[in-house]
C-alpha cells in the first residue's frame, strides 16, 4: 500500500521513529515540526493522510485544524496522535476533518492498522476536489 | 399515738419528716457559724473578764475612776474635822465633855474620835464613835478590837482601818471588817452610820469638795453660832492625823492627803450616797459578753478590715460614755479597761482571722498556679539550673565560666564549671570574701581580672542570688565577633537566672526553715511573675505559628488568640474577646446557627474535630478546624481550639503534584512512546544495520531527555509544602492565562470593557509559580481594563514559541511611560494596589528566567509583555 503522509509533530525523535515505522510499510512520510509548517505543506503539496500532534509551539494542532477549516483548504483525513486528549472522537473534531484519535503511546502496529484503515476508507470514497 | 384521732394520725403519716441531711447540714452550718464568727470574740471577752477579775486592770480602772471623780464638783460638806489643837489639849480633863456639848449645841449629829484617847465623858449629848486600832487574829483573816473598847461606856467603838492602797493610791475603803464573831464596823461607816451593801466601796474625792476644819479650842470657847453644824458629823482628830501621808486621787504622787481628809471624803461619800462599787464578776461578764456579741454581729455582716478603725473608735467612745453614766447615776464602776480593750482586740482578731483566711485561700488558689508554673518551668530542674547557666553562657560566646557558692562557713565551692576551676582563682581568700560580700545583693557585676588574672579575655563576676544560697558567677568576656550583643545577652542571662533562683527560693519557701515564714504574698508574687513571664513567652511562641489559632473555653468564651487569628478577626470585623464561638463560626462560615449548635454539641460530647470551609476573607483560602482536645475531654477546663488553616500551601502543593503529573503525562509520554516505538522498531527484521543504529541512537537520546525532565521535577517533588511559596515548577501556561482572564472579566464587565483573549486551548509548559503568575496577569489585566474607556478593548495575546512563551496584554487610554515606570519601580514606596503587585511580581519572575517589559504613552494605550521560559 502506498500513500503520502504528513506527520505534524514537534518532537523530532518521535516523529523520526514514526516516520521510519510508516516508511517500513511503504508510505512516504513528510515531517512538519509545527502547525505553521504543516499549513504551508498542505497548501503546496497533496497528502493522503495527516498525522497531527496537538501540543506544539507556535501553531498548535487545534489551531491548525481551525485555520484549515476557516481557510477552506483541501485536507486529507486527519488522525490525531497526541497524549493531551481522551481517546474518543468528539463532534468538534469530526467537523474539523478528524477521523481517528490515537492516544500516545501508540503501538506501531496499531498505528499502521489505523493508517491503513483510514487510507482504505479514503480510497473507496469519492475523492474530494 | 393511740390517743390521737385517725385524721391526725393520717396527717402525721403523710407529713414529710424533715430530711436528716438537712438537720446535719443545719448543725454543721451552726457549728461553722459559731466557729467562724462568734467563738473568737466570745473567747476574747471571756479572757478580758478573767483578766479584769484577777486585777489586771485594777490600776487603769482606778485611774479612770479618779479621772471621773476628781473633776466632779463638790457638795455641801456633811462632815467637819475638829483638830485637837494644843490649846485644847492643855485644858483640863473635862475638855472632851465640853467639846461634845459644844458640838451638840451646834447641831452636830454624831461625833467621832479618830484617836482612842478620849477622856472620860459621863454622858455625851450626841452619839460618839471612837476609832480603835484592831488586832489581827492569828491563822485567819479576822480582826478584833482591843479590850479597852468595852470600857467606852455609851460611846461606840469602831476599827481604825483603811483599805490597802491600789498601786499606791488610796481610793477604796471598807465599811466593816471581819471580826471574831461578827463584823467590826470601820470608823468611817460607823461615824456616817451608813453601811453599804458591799463592804468595800470606792471613795469619790472631788477636788472641789470642801472639808471644813475647826480647832477644838475654837468650839469650846463658844466662838461658833448655834446650830452652825446642824446635821453634820464631826470627826475629832489629833494634829498628826491632819498631816499629809496618803497618796489619794487628790494627790496621787505627792502623799499629801491626810488620813483625816481621806476619812472625811469617805464619810461624806457614805452620807451622800456618792460612793461607788466595782462591778461584780457577773456584771463584768455580762457587759463584756454583750460587747463581744455586738462586735461579732457587726463583723459577721461587715468587712472587718474596712471597719477596723471606725468600729473600735466609735465603740470606745460609746463605752466611755456608758461607763461614765453608770458611775455617775448608779455608782457602778464597770470594767472600763476591759470594755475599752474589747473592741480593739476583737477587731484585731477579726482582721487577723480574715487575713489568715484570705492568705489560706490565696495560697490554696495560688498553689495550682505555683505548681503549674513550677513544674512547667526550668525551676523544676533546680539542681540543673547551674548547668543551664553554663550552656546558656556558651551560646553567648562565654568560653570560661565558674559558678561558685560562698558557704556559711566562709569556704568556696564550685557549683558548675566550664573550662574553669576553683584553682583559677588566685586572689587571696580574705580579699575575695570582701569582694563577694560587697557584691552580695548587687545587680551590677564587677571586673574580675584581679580574681582570675590567668583568664586572657578579661573576666567579670556578679551575684546571682539563689535564695538560701549565695551564688556568684565568674565568667570570661564573650569571645565573639559581636561582643556588644553578646555582652547584652550575658546581662540578660544573668538577670534571668537571678530571677529564676529567686523564684525558686520563693516557691520552695516551705522546704527551708529559714524561709518558712515567707509571706504568702511574696510566694504569690513570685508565682504570678513566673506565670506571667511564661504566658508571655508562650504567647510570643504561639504567635510565630503559621496557622491562625484561637482557644475557647468550654462555655464558648474566647481565651487566647494568636496574632494570625487576631488579624482574621480584624479582617472579618469581629471583636476578638467579645465574640463567642458560635458567633465566630456564624461569621466565618456558611453554616447556619442550628448547624453550628449541633456541631459544637457533638464536639463537646464526643471530642475529636470538625473541618469546614471558611468564608473568603482577604485573598486567603482557608479551612477552619474546630477541635476539642481529647486529653481534656473529661475535665472541667475543657477547651475548644479553632484553627484557620491557610489552604494556599496545601493548594500549592496540590497544584504542584497536579502540574508534575500533567507534565509527566504529556511530556514524558512522548519520551516513553519514543522509547517504546524505537525498541519495537529495532527488533524489526526489515531494518538495515544503519537504520537500527539510528533507532538505537534516538532511543538513547530520548532516554537522556526523559532523565533530564525527571531531574527537573524531582527537586520539586521532594520539597515540603512550606518551601513551595516561591517555588516554580512546570505549569500549563494556557491554563493560567485562561483563569486569569476569567478573574479579570468581572471588572471588565463592570466597566463595559471587552477582553479579547487569544490563547490556545492547550498550551505549552512553562517554569513558573502559578499563583504568582496568575496574580500578576490578573493585576495587569485589571490596570489596563481600569484605564480603558467604556466599550474599549483590552487584548491578550498568547504565543507559544517553543522555548519561550510570550504573553502580551495591551489596551487602555494610555499612561505616560515615566509615570508607568515610577508606578512599577517604586512599589516599595508610593505605588498602591495592582501596580504594587505587578511591581513585586516583576521582581519575582526573574527567578523563573522570565522577563516582563512594558510600554505606554498617553492616549496611545499601554501594556505588558511577559516572556516565560517554555519547557520542551
Amino acid at each position: 500500500m502506498t500513500g503520502r503522509i504528513l506527520l505534524i509533530d514537534d518532537d523530532p525523535i518521535l516523529a523520526g521513529l514514526l516516520q521510519l515505522t510508516l516508511q517500513l510499510e511503504g508510505y512516504e512520510v513528510i515531517i512538519a515540526p509545527n502547525g505553521a509548517e504543516g499549513l504551508a505543506r498542505i497548501t503546496a503539496e497533496r497528502f493522503d493522510i495527516i498525522l497531527l500532534d496537538l501540543v506544539m509551539p507556535n501553531v498548535d494542532g487545534m489551531k491548525f485544524l481551525r485555520i484549515v477549516a476557516e481557510r477552506g483548504l483541501y485536507h486529507p483525513p486527519v488522525i490525531i496522535v497526541s497524549s493531551a486528549i481522551e481517546e474518543k472522537l468528539t463532534p468538534a473534531f469530526s467537523d474539523l476533518g478528524v477521523v481517528d484519535i490515537a492516544r500516545k503511546p501508540v503501538e506501531p502496529a496499531a498505528l499502521v492498522r489505523r493508517v491503513k484503515r483510514v487510507l482504505g476508507a479514503a480510497q473507496t470514497a469519492e475523492p474530494k476536489a | 399515738m393511740n390517743a390521737l384521732s385517725p385524721s391526725f394520725a393520717i396527717e402525721q403519716s403523710n407529713a414529710k419528716p424533715a430530711p436528716r441531711t438537712r438537720k446535719r447540714i443545719s448543725g454543721g452550718v451552726i457549728r461553722r457559724e459559731l466557729l467562724a464568727h462568734w467563738l473568737g470574740p466570745l473567747l476574747i471577752v471571756a479572757a478580758l473578764a478573767v483578766a479584769h477579775q484577777i486585777g489586771l486592770f485594777l490600776q487603769t480602772d482606778g485611774r479612770l475612776f479618779d479621772f471621773a471623780t476628781v473633776h466632779q464638783s463638790g457638795q455641801s460638806p456633811t462632815v467637819v474635822i475638829i483638830e485637837r489643837d494644843p490649846q485644847f489639849e492643855t485644858q483640863d480633863a473635862g475638855r472632851f465633855g465640853k467639846l461634845e456639848r459644844s458640838l451638840a449645841d451646834l447641831g452636830t449629829e454624831r461625833i467621832g474620835y479618830l484617836d482612842a484617847d478620849r477622856g472620860p465623858v459621863a454622858q455625851s449629848p450626841a452619839p460618839v464613835v471612837v476609832a480603835m486600832p484592831v488586832r489581827a487574829l492569828p491563822r485567819n483573816n479576822r480582826w478584833e478590837l482591843p479590850s479597852e473598847a468595852e470600857a467606852l461606856g455609851n460611846a461606840r467603838s469602831a476599827a481604825r482601818s483603811i483599805a490597802s492602797s491600789q498601786y499606791g493610791i488610796h481610793r477604796t475603803q471598807f465599811s466593816e471588817i471581819p471580826g471574831r464573831k461578827a463584823p467590826i464596823a470601820v470608823f468611817d461607816a460607823a461615824l456616817a452610820d451608813t453601811f453599804p451593801q458591799r463592804s468595800e466601796f470606792l471613795v469619790p474625792m472631788p477636788g472641789g469638795q470642801s472639808i471644813p476644819v475647826f480647832k477644838a479650842s475654837q468650839l469650846t470657847s463658844g466662838a461658833m453660832n448655834s446650830r452652825e453644824l446642824d446635821g453634820i458629823v464631826a470627826m475629832v482628830v489629833s494634829p498628826d492625823a491632819l498631816t499629809g501621808k496618803l497618796n489619794t486621787p487628790l494627790s496621787p504622787n505627792e502623799g499629801a492627803t491626810s488620813e483625816a481628809v481621806f476619812r472625811a471624803h469617805t464619810i461624806n461619800a457614805l452620807r451622800t450616797g456618792s460612793y461607788s462599787y466595782r462591778a461584780s464578776l457577773l456584771e463584768s461578764c455580762l457587759v463584756l459578753l454583750f460587747i463581744g456579741a455586738f462586735l461579732a454581729a457587726v463583723f459577721r455582716k461587715a468587712d472587718s478590715k474596712s471597719l477596723a478603725v471606725i468600729v473600735p473608735v466609735m465603740l470606745s467612745i460609746a463605752i466611755a460614755a456608758a461607763c461614765w453614766a453608770a458611775l455617775r447615776y448608779t455608782g457602778l464602776l464597770l470594767p472600763v479597761s476591759a470594755l475599752m480593750l474589747a473592741p480593739w482586740i476583737v477587731t484585731f482578731q477579726r482582721v487577723l482571722v480574715r487575713e489568715t483566711a484570705k492568705d489560706r485561700r490565696l495560697e490554696r488558689t495560688a498553689s495550682r498556679a505555683v505548681q503549674t508554673s513550677f513544674n512547667r518551668s526550668a525551676l523544676r530542674e533546680g539542681a540543673r539550673l547551674p548547668e543551664f547557666l553554663g550552656s546558656a553562657a556558651r551560646y553567648a560566646g562565654v568560653e570560661r565560666s565558674l559558678l561558685i557558692e560562698l558557704l556559711p562557713n566562709g569556704k568556696l565551692e564550685a557549683i558548675a564549671a566550664n573550662n574553669a576551676s576553683l584553682s583559677d582563682i588566685e586572689l587571696e581568700p580574705k580579699a575575695l570574701k570582701v569582694i563577694l560580700k560587697e557584691l552580695h545583693g548587687s545587680m551590677s557585676p564587677r571586673a574580675a581580672a584581679d580574681i582570675v588574672p590567668g583568664w586572657e579575655s578579661g573576666a567579670r563576676i556578679g551575684w546571682i542570688g539563689a535564695g538560701g544560697q549565695n551564688l556568684f558567677w565568674l565568667h570570661a568576656r564573650p569571645d565573639v565577633s559581636t561582643p556588644g550583643k553578646s555582652a547584652h545577652l550575658v546581662r540578660a542571662i544573668t538577670t534571668s537566672f537571678r530571677e529564676l533562683f529567686r523564684w525558686r527560693a520563693d516557691l520552695n519557701a516551705r522546704s527551708g526553715h529559714n524561709q518558712r515564714t515567707l509571706p504568702i504574698d511574696d510566694k504569690v508574687a513570685s508565682a504570678i511573675a513566673l506565670v506571667a513571664r511564661e504566658s508571655e513567652q508562650v504567647r510570643r511562641g504561639f504567635d510565630t505559628v503559621d496557622t491562625a489559632v484561637i482557644i475557647f473555653h468550654l462555655i464558648g468564651a474566647p481565651l487566647h488568640a494568636n496574632t494570625a487569628m487576631q488579624a482574621i478577626y480584624a479582617e472579618a470585623g469581629l471583636s476578638l474577646f467579645e465574640t463567642s464561638l458560635p458567633e465566630t463560626l456564624l461569621a466565618l462560615t456558611d453554616l447556619d446557627r442550628s448547624q453550628i449548635d449541633a456541631l459544637i454539641k457533638d464536639l463537646m460530647l464526643n471530642g475529636t474535630e470538625v473541618r469546614m470551609p471558611m468564608r473568603d476573607i482577604g485573598t486567603s483560602e482557608r479551612m477552619l478546624r474546630l477541635a476539642a482536645p481529647a486529653r481534656n475531654a473529661n475535665r472541667a477546663d475543657r477547651i475548644l481550639v479553632l484553627e484557620a488553616m491557610d489552604m494556599r500551601d496545601a493548594n500549592r502543593a496540590a497544584d504542584l503534584r497536579k502540574a508534575v503529573a500533567h507534565f509527566i503525562d504529556l511530556q514524558l509520554r512522548n519520551d516513553f512512546e519514543a522509547v517504546l516505538l524505537g525498541s519495537q522498531l529495532a527488533s524489526d527484521e526489515r531494518l538495515t544495520a544503519p537504520q537500527i543504529r539510528g533507532v538505537v541512537e534516538r532511543i538513547g537520546e530520548t532516554a537522556r531527555r526523559a532523565t533530564g525532565r525527571l531531574n527537573e521535577v524531582a527537586g520539586l517533588i521532594r520539597m515540603e509544602s512550606r518551601e513551595l511559596t516561591e517555588a516554580c515548577y512546570p505549569v500549563d501556561a494556557a491554563e493560567v492565562v485562561k483563569e486569569s482572564v476569567e478573574k479579570a472579566r468581572s471588572l471588565a464587565d463592570e466597566l463595559g470593557v471587552v477582553i479579547e483573549a487569544e490563547h490556545p486551548g492547550i498550551g505549552g509548559f512553562i517554569l513558573a509559580e502559578p499563583n504568582a503568575l496568575g496574580e500578576m496577569l490578573v493585576a495587569m489585566l485589571r490596570v489596563v481594563i481600569a484605564d480603558t474607556p467604556q466599550n474599549g478593548v483590552v487584548k491578550l495575546k498568547f504565543e507559544d514559541r517553543g522555548e519561550r512563551i510570550h504573553i502580551r496584554i495591551s489596551g487602555g487610554f494610555g499612561i505616560g511611560f515615566d509615570r508607568l515606570l515610577w508606578l512599577l519601580s517604586n512599589y516599595e514606596e508610593g505605588a498602591v494596589g495592582e501596580y504594587r503587585l505587578i511591581g513585586e511580581s516583576i521582581a519575582k519572575v526573574t527567578g523563573w528566567s522570565a522577563t516582563v517589559s512594558y510600554w505606554g504613552s498617553e492616549s496611545n494605550g499601554f501594556g505588558f509583555n511577559v516572556d516565560l521560559r517554555g519547557l520542551i
